[in-house]
């Protein structure tokens, strides 16, 4: 038994040796790991705002390729809880996510920093099948909802029917992923459904009708993602993080260019976004607004407010300060070094 | 009759006049709200515009609706001509197991325990074929029926149980649950009937991709002395078989479900405190006709550990498991007593994992006992399931890899001294593609005196086997 059991030592010595000398610190990383909380669902590796625009230009390939750093992106149909589960296994460097299932994460104990807003106040919508009577948010008492739960929309809907004076026991909700919900809303075995522009493309096929939107509804309602990046990597890897928070801010600066408009709708139909869709949830808007990356008082109060909802609602059990969470230094850095400290302002 | 004709030239005239201006009115009536929508004939074409701003013309979209309904037919076509159909949904799926062993025996017995021989080879251990679908889909609650058929060739890699190609059901069985099932924060409850996997034991009724050793524990493995068939999906060769038969399948009723679930939003991560199972089986075995007049029962309770995903217990569970039943003995002319307990610990985590499972049994007066220890790490990211559903243009799936040891105990006969069979497994499991894996494992094997006295059979092993399945 002795030769047996010193073969099982040796075996996991050299197991133990890999994996100190895949863990050894290096002065930069051989890949960034970029995360975004959206897939397009038909297979093609798209993202959305401002971090798609920074995948589909290339430009963190394109700085790091001189370092022989390379850039990995994934793009995932499980959107932020997926992403949240990729962190937590360590499996990701930056991320590009929604507030609610960051403000869970974090709540969690995700050792994260948010370092810029992005894709801010994106519309939310509700719509039925076409042919249905409802026309109103009271209308949706006891009817059967769908909802992609732990994603930001359910932090836009609890509000929506706070307003109302709803809440969500008062419906009967379906936890159902973004191609389900769609499919169910299609065939009628859900009353209403409660999503992001995919039911507005979904009311252009015919399929649905939308009977309400937050384009009227404050601000604050909407969703908005943010660009985080990992308490490890940027403590290990601070120069990298800055470069990559500059890259970050070079593609929301060319997102937010009108001249651009046709490029940045394009980035969104490649993942699945149509025109028409793009046409109607952008109506009224600037670029330089939905692209606008500043941590600005709003998108700190939106996050604040976002945490005491959570926890009201049970969605999480610890709260903390947002303003631990925010680290604006490496974007006032990028800014400052791309000279656009005041464009967005 | 020339006024007649200056007449009749005069009225085509005029119905030549009203019908061009009409025309003229319609085509205008027509083309208005097509303007609106940008769309114009091809002599409307904006001049000035850069290309990307040109509206669609009519012919062009005309153009379009053809392509569209030409591919429509096509799609039409291709999918009545070329597309199997059922009844109702159904996917099939397969596994099929390809093993090269490499035994090392010892004749102890007629040649003085000399190591005097080799054996093994390449072998096809195991196909099996799924039908599994949905017979009746409650979109409102969940409270579906959903079946599950599948056969099996057992195969088998060991010339004293002979190999075995013949095609066997496995699993047979319906499945309706009870509860509404939509809602992951709410418990859940079914009700299993047909031939299935007992509700017993830690190893038994784990998942394949779950299960780390190519062999079961020995305590697991069908009991071939018994009644019944030993179709369970994968002939454990090498060793000797007499285990409690925890693998192999039965045919009852099992009642399974969960309280106390908890749901963790930000990660849609779902562990209930308390896991139940409960079954009323004939126990003779699978594809076998019941011999007697007992039912058999079996149970399991499993209490999990309730944190949330990022909790460092997750994935901590203790489990307790019973048989109690009667078996027919043809040599005893009656029934016998069939009794099994468990009892395990696991810690299923990401990288990191281990699981122990205690096992007693007791057919007739003879008694046994199996101890499985099992430790792993996984380098990858297989057992992350969110990660592993991404958007990619490629076929990518996050190559694992899994080393892992076992020591594994069995006693057939505990009243017997130095009856243990000791195999510690060292291995690998390479996950290198979605449904495929490669094992390596290497038994060492430590008889008993008693044993090694009794058993002439295979000693150290080393087995590696690809499992693919689609």
């Amino acid at each position: 038994m002795k030769r047996t059991y010193a073969l099982i030592m040796a075996f996991f010595t050299v197991f133990a040796l890999g994996v100190n000398t895949l863990r050894a610190e290096e002065a930069k990383p051989k890949v960034i790991r970029v995360g975004s909380a959206y897939a397009s669902g038909i297979g093609k590796p798209f993202g959305y705002s401002n971090a798609g625009v920074l995948h589909s230009r290339q430009l963190l390939e394109d700085e790091f390729r001189k370092d022989g750093i390379e850039v990995r992106w994934s793009f995932f149909k499980g959107a932020g809880p997926a992403v949240n589960e990729s962190l937590a296994n360590k499996l990701l460097d930056f991320v590009f996510i929604g507030d609610l299932p960051a403000i869970v994460g974090k709540a969690g104990g995700l050792k994260t920093k948010l370092i810029a807003a992005g894709g801010k106040w994106l519309n939310v919508y509700i719509a039925v099948p076409a042919d249905s009577r409802i026309t109103s948010i009271q209308e949706l008492r006891g009817k059967r909802v769908g909802l992609f739960k732990g994603t930001n929309i359910q932090l836009t809907l609890d509000r929506i029917l706070e307003a109302n004076g709803l809440k969500e026991s008062d419906l009967r909700i379906y936890n159902l992923g973004t191609a389900d919900l769609e499919a169910a809303l299609k065939t009628k075995n859900i009353d209403a459904a409660v999503s992001g522009v995919n039911l507005l493309t979904l009311q252009t096929q015919g399929s649905a009708k939308v009977i309400y939107n937050t384009t009227r509804a404050p601000r604050d309602w909407r969703t908005t993602g943010a660009f985080y990046v990992t308490e490890d990597f940027a403590n290990r890897y601070p120069n990298i993080t800055r470069r990559v928070v500059k890259e970050y801010v070079k593609a929301s600066y060319w997102a937010s260019q009108e001249a651009n408009r046709n490029g940045y709708y394009l980035v969104h139909q490649n993942a699945g976004w149509p025109r028409t869709t793009l046409d109607i949830e952008y109506q009224g808007r600037t670029l330089k607004d939905a692209n606008d990356v500043l941590i600005d008082k709003e998108f700190v109060d939106h996050y604040a407010n976002g945490i005491i909802f959570a926890k009201q609602r049970g969605l999480i059990r610890n709260t903390f300060d947002v303003n631990t969470w925010i680290d604006r230094s490496y974007l006032n850095a990028a800014l400052k070094e791309l000279n656009l400290e005041n464009y967005w302002k | 009759m020339n006024i007649y004709k200056r007449n009749v030239k005069i009225v085509l005239l005029l119905l030549s006049g009203l019908f061009v201006n009409n025309s003229a009115l319609y085509a205008e009536q027509q083309t208005d709200p097509v303007q609106d929508s940008t769309v114009q004939s091809s002599s409307g074409k904006a001049d000035g515009l850069p290309e990307s701003s040109q509206p669609v013309t009519r012919e062009e979209l005309d153009g379009v609706r053809t392509e569209l309904a030409t591919l429509q037919e096509r799609l039409d076509r291709t999918y009545e001509r070329n597309t199997a159909q059922t009844q109702r949904p159904l996917s099939v799926t397969g596994v099929a197991q390809l093993r090269y062993t490499q035994s090392e025996s010892r004749y102890s017995a007629t040649s003085g325990g000399n190591r005097n021989d080799h054996q093994g080879g390449l072998s096809l251990n195991a196909l099996i074929l799924n039908f599994q679908g949905n017979l009746k889909r409650d979109f409102e609650e969940g409270r579906n029926i959903n079946f599950l058929f599948s056969v099996v060739t057992p195969g088998g890699v060991n010339s004293s149980f002979g190999f075995d190609y013949a095609v066997k059901p496995l699993d047979a069985y319906i499945s309706y649950y009870i509860l509404p099932s939509l809602d992951p924060e709410k418990q859940l409850l079914s009700v299993v009937l047909g031939q299935q996997k007992k509700p017993f034991g830690l190893e038994a009724l784990a998942a394949e991709d779950k299960k780390p050793t190519i062999l079961s524990a020995q305590s697991a493995r069908p009991n071939l002395a018994g009644a019944g068939d030993a179709s369970n999906g994968a002939n454990q060769g090498a060793f000797p078989s007499n285990g409690l038969g925890l693998d192999t399948r039965d045919i009852g009723v099992v009642v399974k479900g969960d309280l106390f679930p908890k749901y963790d939003v930000g990660y849609r991560y779902r562990v209930a405190a308390v896991e139940y199972q409960f079954g009323l089986l004939n126990g003779t075995g699978p594809n076998t006709l019941d011999n007697n007049g007992h039912k058999d029962i079996a149970g399991r309770l499993v209490l999990n550990a309730p944190v949330d995903y990022s909790s460092i217990f997750r994935g901590l569970s203790v489990g307790g498991s019973f048989y109690n039943g009667r078996a027919y003995s043809a040599a005893i002319g009656d029934d016998y007593d069939v009794k099994r307990w468990g009892a395990d610990i696991s810690y299923v985590n990401t990288p990191i994992g281990f699981t122990y499972e205690h096992v007693h049994g007791q057919d007739n007066a003879t008694k046994k006992d199996g101890n499985t220890l099992t430790i792993f790490y996984n380098y990858g990211e297989q057992f992350v399931g969110g990660y592993k559903a991404q958007d990619r243009y490629d076929d990518w799936y996050p190559t694992t890899f899994q080393p892992f040891v076992r020591f594994d105990w069995w006693s057939p006969d505990t009243s017997v001294a130095n009856n243990t069979t000791e195999i510690t497994t060292i291995g690998i499991n390479w996950f290198l593609a979605q449904t495929t894996k490669l094992q390596v494992n290497y038994n060492f094997v430590n008889l008993g005196s008693h044993q090694a006295v009794t058993y002439t059979g295979p000693r150290n092993q080393f087995l590696a086997q690809v499992q693919y399945s689609f």
